[in-house]
């Protein structure tokens, strides 16, 4: 059995932001599944956590929703990227690899290359 | 600038908390619906499917507290509610009230009228460019003619030829002015003829205005002239 992981704070909504640029407009459940199924299950989020992430992320302006209908036509909320949510993604997505590569090399590092 | 977004969200948000709250209610039973059916889906008995639906979703009242400290501001909802709360107590008091009211109003305007006196009289600087330089002379601390001749201490009036002789005599002081002792004024004309009387005399006092458009006006009725 795989280890499972918390997530970390901030980047559930990086993962909501990404999923939403990905997949388009989806409803709240919707995101919650596609998250799960891209980390492979290694995430332990409950799915109700979500809600005050996007949440937060309307009120900033990254992401909009209105009602519309789901798969078997019955009202649902759906969420989608606003134009200021594309750019932030960018921009966290800029800033993850960074650290992404910035950790990688300290990984790989062995003692001969400090000599 | 999201940040500023976000908090004039919350600031306004306490304007549509019902609608909210119901639109969240209807999406988390959504949520649980389509959990549900696709629990169903794989194979579990109803029941059983909401069942892990209701626990994949984790605790809903939790949430719903950290959803509703994130929509608004809870630091003036609080408030706002604290305050509504206050008057309806108020308003089923109405003795209590109108006493609380009325002792806070006299108070107030007791408070208040008192500092303007003392404002008027102790504290504010007199209009003139150095207010610390100028000096009142007289026998008595109450020196000058003082309504009509009913002082204890004698009168401190002196004859003109007594000040042209301080005028000219008295090197520790820049200008010298005196004015006429009269009557106690009342009407307004004769306080008119005297201002002007008075403003007449006081002129060697201009020297110490800041602004030249601001004359003497001594006080015609207590006799004194700054």
């Amino acid at each position: 059995m795989k280890e499972k992981t918390d997530v970390l704070q901030g980047t559930l909504a990086l993962m909501v932001l990404k999923t939403l640029d990905v997949l388009g407009p989806l409803h709240g459940y919707g995101i919650a599944r596609r998250i799960e199924q891209i980390s492979g299950d290694l995430l332990t989020v409950n799915q109700g956590t979500l809600y005050p992430v996007l949440l937060r992320l309307e009120q900033e302006g990254s992401i909009a929703s209105e009602w519309g209908a789901s798969e078997n036509n019955r009202k649902a909320r759906f969420y989608r990227l606003t134009r200021d949510g594309r750019k932030q993604l960018q921009a966290e997505t800029r800033g993850w690899e960074q650290t992404a590569a910035i950790i990688g090399r300290f990984f790989a590092a062995k003692a001969e290359d400090f000599q | 600038m999201r940040a500023l977004r976000r908090w004039v969200k919350r600031l306004t948000s306490w304007a549509k908390t019902q609608q909210n709250e119901e639109r969240l209610r209807a999406e988390i039973e959504k949520h649980l619906a389509l959990q549900t059916a696709e629990n169903i889906r794989a194979g579990l008995s109803p029941a059983e499917a909401r069942r892990k639906a209701a626990l994949k979703f984790g605790a809903v009242q939790a949430m719903l507290e950290a959803y509703r400290d994130q929509r608004g501001l809870p630091l003036m909802e609080t408030l706002l509610q604290d305050t509504r709360h206050a008057l309806r107590r108020l308003r089923k008091a109405p003795a209590f009230t109108t006493a609380t009211v009325l002792i806070l109003a006299l108070g107030i305007g007791a408070t208040t009228s008192i500092f303007t006196l003392a404002y008027a009289v102790l504290l504010r600087s007199l209009a003139v460019a150095n207010p610390n330089e100028l000096y009142r002379l007289g026998k008595e601390a109450l020196c000058c003619y003082y309504g009509g001749y009913s002082q204890d201490k004698g009168f401190s009036l002196v004859s003109y030829d007594l000040y042209k002789h301080f005028r000219d005599n008295t090197k520790g002081f820049a200008e010298l002015a005196a004015f006429q002792a009269g009557e106690p004024l009342f009407g307004i004309r004769k306080i008119r003829k005297y201002i002007r009387a008075y403003a007449e005399i006081a002129k060697p006092f201009r020297w110490c205005y800041s602004d030249p458009r601001r004359r003497i006006i001594p006080n015609p009725i207590a006799g004194t002239a700054y």
